[in-house]
């Protein structure tokens, strides 16, 4: 947990910043302001802050942290259990933070009345399945690390991992305006059928590959 | 700690290091030179390791990785180029959490370390230069009490005091005839003052591996008029160059080897060697 906050720097975040790794901010920003307008500014930032701004965490720590433990922690005479119970805790810790921070999220639009079951489930869907693909894994292409091409993780995987984080994203940006614009429930089943007939294939094609993802972080590979 | 390398391959994308044999007795420091990407480094990562080899058998104390892995890793100490450590950790903690892994380290001696090398126990690992952080990796080595030293290239980063205390306590390392030491240097000159052995990698191959005074007697340079160089027999004659005081060669030494009274002839130091070859091919 401690490590994983303190990835968390100020300097990282500059230097990602500087790097233009963080450009994708300026969206989330855009994003915002058009929310605001059309929403009122109340009820705009209460549903953006809710139903987004998660998505802006997970993309950060997605960014700032790395499965693999330093090397000297594949390098020292550890016990297998032991390595295999500190990475398992450090995925749990990378998936499940920024998956929480999705479910709060939720929780919130919940709790000021703006969403109902349906769109709860939709929510707290693809916050999992964002948390799981961008933040879970090392080889995430818009990371320093996932520059570096692993054995196995082709760039059609990774190609298929954006497409689905992308899908995860406008769901739940077209979402939040849906949430206070569709006064019926007309445009519900059709969205749910387009989100979940994209994300779904996807996420399952991809399962063989994060298999192979988490075994590597076992041992250390250059 | 004796090393035993036999008929060792591995591939690596489009580089493979192959046929690599040598064996290290225990009580020596072995200098392993090559250009870059001769497959120093890779080499080296196979002694620890950190990869496993496509064919061939590495020895380490007479231990294969495997089963021993374990007890092989106790007795290694690593100074590599990378970060090893935790960054967000302290040194403190880094030692504290990766020192109980070991059966010999000894917290006391890692303090005395970190104070001799002017390190404070109490700055993140993340936070410190390079040369600072290859510091840290040699103190911590040095406090497991390591058997086997691999050292890849750290002295490139070290500064001139240092790296005279650091080239000391690699011979005070070895003087108990009982440990040993691969050093992946480009400064030939710190060989020279401690090297033993000599290992020399070429395009991932093996191009020679040989105790430094049989190297030296083996070799001679000379200087002089370039026609009386070019007296000597052609195949003796591994490298020459012609320079504005005469022509200089790399030529090989015999035990019967005579030369011409008015060329110079000396032993080849370290670098003079290993240009010769590398030019030479």
């Amino acid at each position: 947990m401690k490590d994983y906050w303190w990835d968390f720097s100020l300097i990282k975040i500059k230097e990602l910043w500087k790097s233009g790794q963080a450009s994708w901010v300026v969206g989330f920003i855009i994003y915002g302001v058009y929310t605001c307008n059309r929403m009122g500014i109340q009820k705009g930032m209460v549903s953006y802050g809710f139903g987004i701004l998660p998505f802006f965490f997970q993309l950060l720590s997605g960014q700032l942290h790395s499965i693999k433990m330093p090397k000297i922690f594949y390098l020292c005479p550890m016990e297998e259990s032991t390595r295999r119970h500190f990475i398992t805790g450090r995925m749990i810790c990378n998936i499940g933070i920024p998956a929480l921070a999705g479910a709060l999220g939720t929780l919130g639009l919940v709790a000021m009345h703006i969403a109902d079951g349906f769109w709860v489930l939709l929510f707290l869907f693809n916050f999992a399945l964002s948390a799981l693909i961008f933040c879970g894994f090392n080889g995430w292409m818009m990371n320093e690390k996932g520059k570096e091409k692993k054995k196995g993780r082709s760039e059609w995987t990774i190609l298929k991992e954006t497409f689905c984080v992308i899908i995860c994203m406008c769901s739940n940006f077209f979402s939040v305006v849906f949430l206070v614009e569709s006064e019926g429930n007309e445009l519900k089943l059709p969205w749910l059928i387009c989100t979940l007939s994209l994300s779904l294939p996807l996420a399952w094609s991809l399962r063989k590959a994060w298999k192979e993802e988490w075994q590597r972080a076992f041992v250390y590979e250059d | 700690m004796r090393i035993e390398v036999d008929q060792l391959n591995k591939k690596l994308g489009s580089f493979s290091l192959s046929q690599i044999s040598f064996t290290l007795p225990e009580g020596y420091i072995c200098g392993l030179i090559g250009r870059n990407g001769a497959g120093k480094t890779s080499l080296l990562h196979l002694l620890s390791g950190v990869y496993k080899q496509d064919q061939g058998t590495i020895l380490i104390g007479g231990k294969a990785y495997g089963e021993k892995s374990r007890e092989i890793l106790d007795e290694i100490g690593l100074v590599l180029q990378e970060p090893l450590f935790d960054q967000a950790e302290t040194l403190y903690h880094n030692a504290c959490f990766y020192g109980s892994y070991y059966k010999r380290f000894d917290l006391e001696l890692m303090r005395e370390y970190l104070n001799r090398f002017g390190l404070m126990e109490k700055t993140h690992y993340g936070r410190l230069s390079k040369g600072e952080q290859l510091k840290f990796q040699f103190a911590f080595a040095l406090s497991h009490q390591a058997r086997l030293l691999l050292l890849d290239e750290p002295t490139g980063n070290f500064d001139l005091r240092f790296r005279e205390e650091f080239l000391c306590l690699l011979k005070e390392f070895i003087s108990n005839g009982k440990n040993s030491v691969i050093l992946s240097t480009h400064v030939t000159g710190d060989l020279d003052k401690v090297a033993d052995y000599i290992l020399y990698l070429q395009k991932g191959k093996l191009r020679l591996f040989a105790d430094v005074e049989t190297l030296r007697d083996s070799y001679r340079m000379i200087q002089g008029e370039g026609y009386k160089i070019r007296l000597l027999k052609k195949d003796r004659i591994l490298y020459q160059e012609e320079g504005v005081f005469g022509t200089r060669a790399l030529v090989t030494a015999g035990r019967n080897s005579h030369f011409d009274k008015s060329l110079q002839v000396w032993k080849p130091t370290l670098e003079e060697l290993m240009y010769g070859l590398e030019k030479g091919k």
